[in-house]
């Protein structure tokens, strides 16, 4: 009996103190504030309460504004790996690891910082090539400028990928416990697939208050909108 | 219509692929000293594939037991052979009263199709009205009863049937994990055992250890006697008080072959433990309930790090003790966050095997980090004494943070096993997306305005190495115009800048058209026109529009607007003549 007691007590404790930041938190993200850590906090504060789905989402939220948030992406990939759907999540290879990993650590303002310089560095290769004595050989300045532009416009391709990412985000949380993906936007529809609270996945279409989403495997199924958060409020 | 009937009579043989189901018992009226044989007998001409039967419930019969058996014959008849596959289900129960009774109608299904068996209506009557004579014993068939090597023979009718619980140790410490196991010991032909029951006592928590899934009987001696002994199961008992403890009593049904099946109530013998309290001196501070023989050994991921990183440092517990019933050492770290530990088992029944405990160090500033020694201590019972356990003083060097440091992950192919802690900051500013801020674009322009500016001026040049006449000739004009544009000012204005600015304008675009040296003086430039064979009248008409020129500079007259105009169109005129001719010949 002492034991229990002591236990509820250690709980009400925890639950008050993790309540209180909490609160702060949310109150700092009323004020409208959009800030990678503070997304990060949250996503932690709801995995402390028990809420995976909410806290898999603020994880993806943290991600959205910074890619390269290394503490998000670690937390939402133990998230994952405790999840009952984590058999859906497809297994990369070392050299697709390799990409995303890179990807993921050009974040929008690293890119758009490495984009200016290439930029600065093709101007300087340009005036420097036009400039050029033409009677010497120009094959190493066209070479050097050649190298330089392809890197500014495979940059500048990342960033407009990554800018438009950013704003059309179309990755979505299930925040209820269990749900079912049903072959049609109907509840009498026959189902596709059981999924569980956290699993995320993609946004393809909407139907009035049901929305077609694909699920980590290629499966896709529709579900009604109220089951799930999104990381872009207005996607 | 006789052929159609025909047909039918031909196809009759084939409409029938003969898979027949019938069901029959031994007797309808059977007396509370019978059993009852309920037969399912399946007969195909093809291989049979079916899953067995469930028993049917028969009200006032209680099942016993079931046996399945399969034949094929083949038999030549007409020259054509015939193959015959029989399958048969037979379930035997035991009536237990009097009345009448049926065996429901069964649903058998084969392939696609399903077949319903007959309903059987019984009667049981008491032994005295018994229709039917001596029953026969529902002995299966395959049970050879003079085989020598089992320890029962056919001519056994009774014998003993008993479970005992034997303790690893008889005496152990408060904490330290028991195992008990539990036997059944007989001397009769035990078919199986169905566990029904545990009894518990006070004094222990418990956990099941061992539980085999068939009887694997080994021959014994108990009390000078000769048994069978199988074992049933083993508990794992952790006792949580001292002194005398019962271990608990699990009871279960034997189902005994004695001429037919019977079933019999065993319980387990009580026993036994004596629980000794820790000893008290000599307890280490850092003693938290561990009892049992451990191996620690401890563990960390990388002595050198980037800021950002995090470290692991683990402790492993290996052996043989109560896991479940210690708490985990602490690890302090100064300037760092330490996560709580993440325990990682590899236990059976929670008390053999190991525990890794994962501590996740994130340091928060660059330098030197001191890991202080991390201790735990347990009661070994083997040694009857306290046993201590203190790590070596570590260091991590903490360095600053790299781009590689983001990276430092990727070659890990297993999942985090730890969920990082939450990030302190008393501030959250605005994500500032720098490609949508002002200066971001502004520099942008900034640098393309460079750049395109860059690439005129090498156009420039080019024109004018490429072709130097055409550049003279085009800037020239381009001097001209300019020069034009201030003498039209100055007539408009009635300046007497006009003449200044035309002498000068004139020398300039003579200078620039012909390639002559800014060094030369205008009568100078007149010399080297005139070597260059221009008309006489062109020559003189420039000759005058100079002396004016010069007139004017040097002893200004007051001129009126007409007389400025008359010698602005004498200056185009004078330009145009110029304009007409070649350059540089």
């Amino acid at each position: 009996m002492k034991k229990i007691l002591l236990c509820l007590m250690a709980l009400f404790v925890l639950s008050s103190i993790s309540a209180s930041e909490f609160e702060r938190l949310k109150m700092v993200e009323g004020r409208g504030i959009k800030n990678a850590d503070l997304y990060y906090n949250l996503g932690v504060t709801y995995w402390q309460i028990g809420q995976s789905g909410m806290a898999n989402l603020y994880f993806l939220k943290a991600l959205n504004l910074d890619s390269a948030h290394k503490s998000a992406k670690e937390n939402l990939n133990y998230a994952i790996a405790l999840s009952p759907d984590r058999e859906i999540y497809p297994q990369r290879g070392f050299l697709l690891r390799l990409f995303y990993e890179i990807y993921d650590f050009m974040n929008l303002n690293r890119i758009a910082a490495l984009s200016l310089v290439l930029l600065v560095i093709s101007a300087i290769l340009l005036s420097w090539t036009l400039h050029y004595n033409p009677q010497k050989e120009r094959d190493l300045p066209i070479l050097i400028l050649s190298i330089s532009l392809f890197l500014l416009i495979v940059s500048s391709a990342f960033l407009s990928v990554k800018a438009y990412r950013q704003i059309h985000n179309s990755k979505a949380v299930l925040l209820i416990e269990q749900a079912e993906l049903r072959e049609e936007a109907d509840l009498d529809s026959k189902r596709v697939a059981v999924i569980h609270e956290g699993i995320i996945m993609d946004i393809i279409d909407c139907d009035g208050d049901w929305l077609l989403l694909q699920l980590p495997d290629g499966n896709s199924g529709w579900l009604e909108a109220a089951a799930i958060g999104r990381v872009v409020e207005k996607y | 219509m006789k052929k159609l009937l025909l047909l039918s009579l031909m196809l009759l043989p084939i409409l029938l692929v003969a898979i027949s189901v019938t069901a029959s018992t031994n007797r309808t009226t059977l007396s509370l000293a019978d059993r009852l044989e309920y037969s399912i007998q399946i007969t195909a001409e093809d291989r049979i594939n079916i899953s067995e039967p469930a028993p049917p419930y028969i009200e006032n019969f209680s099942f016993v037991n079931m046996r399945s058996s399969s034949r094929s014959s083949t038999t030549i008849q007409n020259f054509r052979s015939r193959t015959e596959h029989v399958r048969s289900y037979t379930y035997y129960y035991i009536p237990l009263r009097t009345g009448e009774s049926s065996v429901p109608s069964q649903e058998i299904r084969i392939g696609s199709r399903s077949y319903k068996t007959q309903e059987i209506k019984l009667q049981v009557v008491d032994s005295a009205t018994s229709g039917g004579g001596q029953s026969s014993p529902a002995m299966p068939p395959g049970f050879d009863f003079d085989d020598p090597d089992l320890p029962w023979s056919a001519n056994r009718l009774a014998g003993n049937t008993m479970i005992l619980a034997y303790p690893q140790r008889q005496r152990i410490y408060r904490g330290q994990p028991a195992i008990v196991s539990y036997y059944l010991y007989t001397d009769q032909m035990v078919r199986s055992f169905n566990l029904e029951d545990e009894r518990d006592f006070p004094g222990y928590g418990k956990s099941n250890y061992e539980q085999p899934g068939n009887l694997a009987y080994e021959t014994v001696t108990h009390q000078g006697k000769r048994f069978q002994r199988a074992l049933i199961k083993r508990l794992m008992l952790l006792p949580n008080d001292t002194g005398e403890m019962q271990v608990p009593i699990i009871r279960g049904r034997a189902r005994i072959y004695e001429f037919g099946y019977m079933n019999q109530s065993v319980s387990s013998e009580p026993a036994w433990l004596n629980v000794l309290p820790l000893p008290t001196e000599d307890m280490p501070e850092s003693f938290s309930g561990a009892v049992g023989t451990f191996e620690i050994s401890d563990d960390l991921s990388a002595e050198q790090i980037s800021l950002g990183e995090a470290i692991t440092y683990s402790i492993r517990i290996a052996g043989t003790g109560n896991f479940n019933q210690f708490s985990h050492p602490e690890l302090p770290v100064d300037n760092a966050q330490v996560s709580s530990p993440i325990a990682i088992d590899r236990l059976n029944a929670g008390i053999e095997g190991s525990r890794t405990l994962y501590y996740t160090i994130i340091p928060t500033q660059k330098g030197i980090y001191s890991l202080e020694p991390v201790s735990f201590s347990w009661f070994d019972p083997d040694l009857g004494r306290y046993l201590h356990f203190q790590s070596q003083p570590r260091q991590i060097e903490v360095k600053s943070a790299n781009v590689l440091s983001y990276f430092s992950g990727l070659l890990e192919t297993g999942n985090p096993q730890t969920l990082r802690p939450m990030l302190s900051r008393d501030v959250y500013p605005e994500h500032v997306n720098i490609m949508y801020s002002f200066w971001y674009w502004l520099l942008v322009s900034i640098i393309l305005a460079g750049t395109a500016f860059s690439a005129y001026l090498a156009w420039h040049k080019a024109k004018e190495r490429n072709n130097p006449e055409d550049f003279a000739r085009l800037m020239a004009d381009k001097a001209l115009k300019k020069y034009l544009a201030d003498a039209s000012l100055a007539v408009k204005n009635l300046s007497d800048d006009f003449y200044a600015l035309a002498e000068k304008g004139l020398m300039k675009y003579l200078r620039d058209k012909y390639g002559l040296s800014n060094r030369y003086s205008t009568s100078q430039i007149l010399e080297h026109l005139r070597q260059k064979n221009l008309p006489e009248d062109t020559m003189q008409e420039t000759k005058d529009f100079i002396e004016i020129c010069e007139r004017e500079r040097f002893s200004p007259q007051k001129r009126t607007g007409t007389e400025l105009l008359e010698d602005y169109q004498r200056l185009r005129h004078v330009v145009s003549l110029y304009s007409k001719k070649g350059s540089r010949k």
